[in-house]
């Protein structure tokens, strides 16, 4: 048996004053728009503290970012470096409160970073509610660091990463931008926001809106229970998106043999298609409006279908709304 | 202020130890846990002569007696000031022997090999009796115990020193019980090696 | 005829009376017949006897007060302790936590180690921030190894009990699902529950939307459904309460959607080559 003992070791530092606390510059991501939030300035009242944290791998490289924050927001921004930067602002009513908060992480030997936080209990404590403490993590990782993430009403942003993210909050907001690798996303009543993925998405919310801008991925699969989804230059082969009771538009191109379907029980759907080649349109709904396309052919369980173009390697399109209108374009 | 007799004598030898006005049914965990946390002195002392014979000795045996009192006070320290954050995932006791392995290995890590008995402290064991009995079994078995490697030290200490079960050393040593068993035994083969064959026990005199 | 070999690790066990039935009746007639083994099994034997009656150290008189000298003194450090050093201390312990004995004592099968440098920016009401000395303090953490197996202690979550009845609709506890007045510690303990319950609502609610429009199906497709459903709830009957309870519960609701919305039964997958990636 292996007699290698493992260690990590925890330096600190003289801290730089003031300096140190300015985010260090981050190498410029090509093509990349993403605005990240700012570390927000502490509130006036109350005790507040920031401290950062570097974390370089030694030995196996940090692959997998694992970070859970009930308390606040999480911000992941993916940099060319190979170690893990941690800014971590916390806020609390006094300072006893503000020690109770804590953030702990523990590095694996299997390249997985975890970060999470919490609030310490204990009968002792004089109670706070929970709306009166924050911890906001902001974090630089690996470009190619996998980043799994959950808040809980706090924001989650993640930028400038290349193996995808699992993300997951209750009421919080999502954010993805220019992100590569599979994406996930789930929320109960958080806005989804995904712009610049090239990678495959999954995105889930039960009462919330989700808003697809440039998607580039083999599948993108959107589903909402209460709410809309909105997406534009989305190029996926494969396209499902599915709302209970909310508008679906979408503004795509469709690929060769691709196939994109919008069904809605309750919303209008309302899809604008860049089209390439030959492409077979199904609709049903409470209205169906092809526009100039001219009138479709009435299939016998109450589709009405338009081909357009070669039928060889034709793209199908099926958009359907029970109670809600469809109208489908084509944007040459 | 006027000294009585009374004052001036020592305290009968039943009163050496600190007696406690926490009653005897309050030595449950739990409430003992939380007037610890409340900071009262008594459940606090309770506390600490509910544990310190098995603190101090796992220490003295695992670090040696030069150093067992200073890990064995860390130890207390630690659980004082760790009871707030102390969660009942345990057993208490199994919290504080965990605190103990944990100092005691840890301390002989920052104290560093050179006062580890190596193998000199090997080659001065006496060597293996012939006799039938040996007298200095105590002695050399604590000799051999000395200069084992500290893991199996701690497995030893735990299992057969202080005779917890291999399902409190696991927990103690956050392994799976397996793990404990086969460390045991690795450790007693181990033992057996330093302290050559015994002889001790003819086949039938066993107790 | 069984070797010494086959015998020799499992002395322990034997002598300290763990081997029962067949196991120990092999290893007690081998010992009848092989005196090499029965050497070591009588000087093994003779050493846990030893061990227990090692005499018991005497605990210094001087021990309690040692004990209750370092407490003040550490309550006198707390108080003069600066931010920057009580920062470290909401640290350290997180990483602390990560020594498992065994890892400490070497039985880590693998390396792994990592350097973390902490930069403080003191409290926002510091002026300036003080400027920590360099310490280094090196701590063990874990391997990640099947051979040691070191399981965090706390990873049990609370159950909340009843999410799912086949064929029922998810049973909810509405104290979990109201905002809760607690102190926050309390509060982020309940959270995967209400988070949960968010969400078994929610499928609740398709399942009832549902309720008409399965009962214009055929047999079949009824029975297909049920099954399908079935099968999903039973997942999230049998996921535990947190993060695999809900994604099991968002399976639920995508597939109630495609049966609502798509007439999708067999699966949600109609469009989708891999149902497997959909959580």
């Amino acid at each position: 048996m292996s007699r290698i003992a493992t260690s990590l070791v925890l330096v600190l530092t003289a801290a730089a004053g003031r300096a140190s606390a300015e985010p260090k510059a981050v190498a410029p991501a090509a093509k990349s728009d993403c605005t990240l939030p700012a570390a927000a300035l502490a509130s006036k009242t109350g005790a507040s503290e920031s401290s950062g944290l570097d974390l370089s791998p030694s030995g196996h490289p940090f692959t997998h970012l694992v970070v859970d924050n009930p308390l606040g927001n999480v911000t992941v921004e993916g940099y060319d470096g190979v170690a893990i930067h941690i800014e971590t602002r916390k806020h609390a009513p006094d300072d006893d409160t503000l020690e109770r908060l804590r953030v702990s992480l523990i590095p694996s030997a299997d390249g997985t970073v975890r970060i999470t936080s919490t609030a310490d209990g204990g009968r002792e404590v004089r109670p706070v509610a929970r709306g009166a403490v924050r911890v906001d993590l902001f974090i630089r990782a690996p470009r190619n660091a996998h980043v799994e993430a959950a808040a809980s009403a706090g924001k989650l942003d993640i930028a400038n990463l290349d193996a995808g993210g699992d993300l997951d909050t209750a009421s919080g907001p999502i954010s993805v931008c220019n992100v590569s690798g599979e994406v996930f996303t789930h929320s109960l009543t958080g806005a989804t926001r995904l712009q610049q993925v090239f990678g495959s998405v999954d995105a889930q919310a039960v009462q919330a809106d989700v808003d697809l801008d440039t998607i580039t991925g083999e599948r993108l699969v959107a589903t909402v229970d209460r709410g809309s989804i909105a997406g534009r230059r989305v190029r996926s082969r494969t396209v499902q998106l599915t709302t209970t009771d909310g508008r679906i538009r979408l503004e795509a191109e469709v690929a060769l043999h691709g196939r994109i379907s919008a069904a809605s029980l309750g919303g209008d759907v309302d899809v604008r298609l860049h089209r390439h080649g030959g492409v077979v349109v199904r609709a049903q709904g409470a209205k169906v409006d092809f526009g100039a396309l001219g009138v479709p052919a009435v299939l016998a369980d109450g589709w009405r279908q338009i081909a357009l173009g070669a039928a060889d390697a034709a793209a199908m399109v099926e958009l359907r709304s029970q109670h809600g209108n469809v109208q489908f374009v084509i944007v040459e | 202020m006027t000294e009585t007799l009374a004052d001036a004598l020592p305290p009968p030898a039943i009163l050496a130890e600190p007696r406690s006005r926490v009653p005897a049914q309050l030595a449950d965990d739990a409430e003992l846990i939380a007037a610890c946390r409340r900071g009262e002195a008594r459940a606090m002392e309770l506390l600490y002569h509910q544990f310190k014979r098995r603190v101090f000795g796992m220490a003295h045996r695992i670090v040696g007696a030069s150093d067992a009192e200073e890990v064995a006070q860390e130890v207390f320290v630690r659980v004082f000031r760790g009871l707030a954050n102390f969660r009942g995932d345990s057993q208490l006791s199994t919290w504080i022997y965990r605190l103990t392995v944990n100092a005691s290995l840890s301390h002989l890590a920052k104290r560093g090999r050179r006062q580890e008995v190596g193998d000199d402290g090997i080659a001065e064991l006496p060597a293996p009796p012939v006799a039938e009995r040996d007298p200095g079994l105590a002695s050399r078995i604590e000799a051999a115990l000395a200069a084992l490697p500290a893991g199996y030290r701690a497995i030893l200490v735990l299992h057969d020193v202080e005779g917890l079960s291999h399902e409190e050393c696991a927990a103690i040593l956050e392994c799976r019980v397996g793990t404990c068993k086969s460390q045991l035994h690795k450790a007693r083969g181990k033992m057996r090696e330093l302290l050559g064959p015994m002889g001790v026990v003819a086949p039938g005199a066993n107790r | 005829m069984i070797r010494c070999e086959e015998i020799e690790p499992q002395l322990t066990a034997y002598l300290d009376g763990e081997l029962e039935g067949p196991a120990g009746s092999v290893v007690r007639g081998h010992l009848r017949g092989c005196e090499a083994c029965r050497a070591i099994a009588t000087d093994e034997a003779a050493l846990r006897d030893g061990l227990r009656a090692l005499p018991a150290a005497d605990v210094p008189a001087s021990m309690w007060a040692g004990v209750q000298a370092r407490l003040a003194a550490a309550e006198v450090a707390d108080a003069e302790r600066p931010s920057w050093r009580r920062a470290v201390a909401r640290w350290t312990p997180s990483v602390r936590r990560l020594a498992p004995t065994f890892g400490a004592v070497g039985l880590a099968a693998a390396a792994a180690a990592a350097l973390i440098v902490w930069r403080a920016h003191g409290r926002a009401e510091d002026a300036v921030a003080p400027a920590p000395p360099g310490v280094a303090i090196t701590v063990p953490i874990p391997a990640l190894s099947p051979d040691t197996a070191l399981a965090p202690s706390d990873r049990t979550a609370p159950s909340f009990g009843g999410a799912a009845g086949v064929g029922g609709a998810h049973g909810s506890d509405p104290r979990l699902v109201a905002p809760s007045d607690d102190d926050v510690t309390a509060d982020l303990a309940h959270e995967a529950a209400r988070t949960s319950a968010a969400y078994a609502a929610t499928a609740d609610n398709l399942a009832a939307q549902l309720a008409d429009v399965r009962s214009g199906w055929p047999a079949d497709r009824r029975q297909q459904f049920d099954a399908r459903l079935a099968d999903l709830r039973i997942a999230v009957a049998g996921a535990g309460e947190g993060r695999g309870r809900q994604r099991a519960l968002r399976a639920e609701i995508r597939y109630l959607q495609g049966a609502l919305i798509r007439d999708e039964i067999a699966s949600n997958d109609r469009v989708l080559a891999a149902p497997g990636r959909l959580r």
